[in-house]
């Protein structure tokens, strides 16, 4: 082994213009698998972090696309949506009004006295634009999950705390009404939800809020809204619903479950007005085309590869067979003087290899300092090069094994 | 005598896609230590064809070649060249980008011995062919076809074997250089009881040697015995 390793390198340095050319090439080869390496880790990473950087959302409409708010969602649409496994971030939401302390409208005069709050049974922050983050101030020891319980409490908006001399921590009675929606038609009723007492645990600033319908001045938990209706034994609707996809790669599966054991529909833009929120869209438009192309461009990569292969597998073969024919001699001597067929072999092919070797470390040094690879690519493009490389040497080198070292070595000159 | 190498019969044709050439037509011969043979003939008779079947690079289409009573056909032939037959040719052969030592020293490191015996005994074989020391050190390129000659002896000699194969030695070397080869061939067969048995045009070969055979069309006959 000591002697093959030290004949090698001494070829090499022997053979030096020789050795340098074959470097040349392999580190250029290499550079080029690096590039190729590179993209195809590229294409692959976008298409593995497509959902992370282009989100599939989804929203309950009309059925005839042109409501998103202000619909009656049916309660087993909204649990379905919300108990998927392909969903995430469900966010649902119901709109009341109310008024302080307990009342009953029996008049219209009572409606502008006692009810003229307007407030939201919310599943999350996320549901409601322009109130969140640093607007939003809790009770210590409070959250924003505290939305995804029935407890009986709420977020009340800073001035109204200020104006009805209430503190976060403060109980606070209420009585609330809710908007009930025709199914059929365009008629929309407000009817006695509830009179109780709710406790502050949190304010808002609604400045920055972006609703089609006026800000929201108190946020109770859905779940807390919807035990409320089944208290009073009615039915209870969401009045608006969106959700993520967790795996758009899941698409399929989740529009099966949706629209197959949900029961929701697919917009028709002809049917008639409703409020009936009964219709799902799923903005997947731009990642399925995103998916798609990427999806192609890594295929068209990927069937690159047999080429490149055959390609590299040819330059070895031809860096291999072409230094060769300059050593045929040498080889024919080396036989002569009693170098076995495998022992010949194998100390031109470590020659070779050692070259090669040093051409991948000095090409994965370069795809590391100038494209910024990472090791996993620089390896990948490394071992392609390297193991091709060799498998076009080794063809080269059986070519050599058949030649007659007679006819080369008594040739008179 | 000793006799080293036995040939009975032997035969050997070219095998082309298309044709068929016999270049050995039942050669029957036998090598001893201790002597130099000549073979001689024209251009294409097959002497360089039967030289290579005496080093093993290739074996008898018909017929038998003994060395020392084993079948050529079952020997490692590799082993054989390595260890017992080597062989030098008219254009020398040494290897360009090794030193004279180097290249003296090369069979050795096959055979596997510790670098510094082989370097002792390289200096031993390249004394024992009068090369001048200051030359060791030197690429082939760099001396002159006599001494490159000589190097080859001094490797063929490094193998330790005891047949020696010559094909054409001297036919590149001038008169002067020519005798000293001859010389030095002589020798290794009288004094170091190696078995000689050179290919040769060259009269002045011929007529040192101790055995001349001659070649014409594949056949072998005594020309002197």
């Amino acid at each position: 082994m000591k002697f093959f390793i030290r004949q090698a390198a001494g070829n090499i340095v022997r053979h030096k213009y020789k050795s340098i050319l074959h470097v040349l090439i392999g580190v250029l080869t290499v550079l080029i698998l690096d590039i190729y390496a590179g993209n195809l880790d590229s294409t692959q990473s976008q298409l593995v972090h497509l959902p992370e950087s282009m989100e599939v959302s989804a929203r309950i409409s009309s059925l005839n696309g042109s409501m998103r708010e202000c619909l009656a969602i049916r309660e087993d649409r909204m649990m379905g949506v919300r108990e998927s496994e392909y969903v995430k971030d469900p966010a649902f939401s119901v709109r009341l009004k109310f008024g302080f302390g307990e009342f009953k409208v029996e008049t219209p005069k009572d409606t502008v006295t006692y009810l003229n709050h307007y407030g939201r049974g919310m599943n999350m922050l996320k549901g409601i634009s322009g109130v969140e983050g640093e607007g939003v101030t809790f009770l210590e020891g409070v959250d924003g999950s505290v939305l995804e319980t029935p407890q009986k409490v709420c977020l009340m908006e800073e001035s109204l705390l200020k104006e009805q001399g209430l503190q976060i921590g403060d109980d606070v009675m209420l009585t609330m009404y809710y908007y009930r929606c025709a199914l059929e038609g365009s008629e929309v009723f407000i009817e006695p939800l509830i009179t109780d007492t709710y406790k502050i645990v949190g304010s808002m600033q609604t400045g920055a809020y972006q609703g089609n319908w006026m800000p929201p001045e108190i946020i109770w938990p859905l779940d807390c809204i919807r035990e409320a209706y089944h208290r009073q034994g009615l039915e209870f609707f969401a009045d608006s619903g969106s959700f993520v996809v967790k795996d758009p790669f899941q698409l399929n599966k989740l529009k099966a479950q949706m629209y197959d054991e949900v029961k929701f529909l697919s917009v028709i833009s002809r049917a008639e007005f409703s409020y009936d929120g009964n219709a799902l869209t799923i903005m997947d438009e731009a990642f399925i085309r995103s998916a798609q192309t990427l999806s192609k461009n890594l295929a068209l990569l990927k069937g690159m590869l047999p080429f490149l292969v055959a390609i590299i597998i040819f330059i070895g073969y031809l860096c291999s067979y072409l230094s060769l024919q300059g050593r045929r001699e040498e080889y024919a001597v080396m036989r002569s003087l009693g170098t076995g067929r495998g022992r010949s072999f194998f100390l031109l092919f470590g020659e070779t290899a050692m070259v090669a070797a040093l051409s991948c470390l000095l090409g994965s040094g370069m795809g590391a300092v100038f494209l910024g690879l990472e090791a996993g690519v620089l390896a990948l493009s490394g071992a392609l090069f390297f193991l091709s490389f060799m498998a076009g040497t080794a063809a080269a080198l059986l070519v050599l094994h058949k030649l007659s070292v007679m006819e080369v070595l008594t040739k008179k000159d | 005598m000793d006799k080293i190498i036995e040939a009975a019969n032997v035969s050997y044709i070219y095998q082309t896609k298309y044709q068929k050439t016999k270049a050995l037509s039942e050669v029957s011969c036998s090598f001893e230590r201790g002597k130099v043979y000549a073979i001689t003939g024209k251009s294409g008779s097959g002497k360089s064809t039967f030289l290579s079947l005496l080093a093993g690079l290739d074996v008898p289409t018909e017929g038998t070649l003994l060395v020392e009573g084993e079948d050529i056909r079952k020997m490692n032939r590799d082993a054989y060249r390595l260890n017992r037959a080597s062989v030098i040719y008219q254009a020398f052969h040494l290897f360009p980008l090794l030193t004279v030592m180097e290249n003296v020293m090369f069979p050795m490191e096959l055979q596997h011995v510790a670098k510094k015996e082989a370097k002792a005994r390289a200096q031993e074989y390249l004394a024992q062919v009068d090369l001048p020391e200051t030359l060791y050190r030197k690429m082939p390129g760099m001396i002159s076809g006599g001494e490159q000659q000589r190097v080859a002896i001094a490797r063929a000699m490094a193998a330790g074997g005891e047949i020696l194969l010559a094909d054409e030695p001297t036919g590149n070397l001038d008169s002067q250089n020519e005798q000293v080869i001859v010389n030095l061939l002589c020798k290794l067969a009288h004094d170091k009881n190696y078995a000689v048995i050179v290919v040769t045009h060259n009269e002045a070969v011929a007529a040192a040697a101790d055995v001349v055979y001659g070649m014409k069309d594949g056949e072998l006959s005594v020309v002197r015995g």
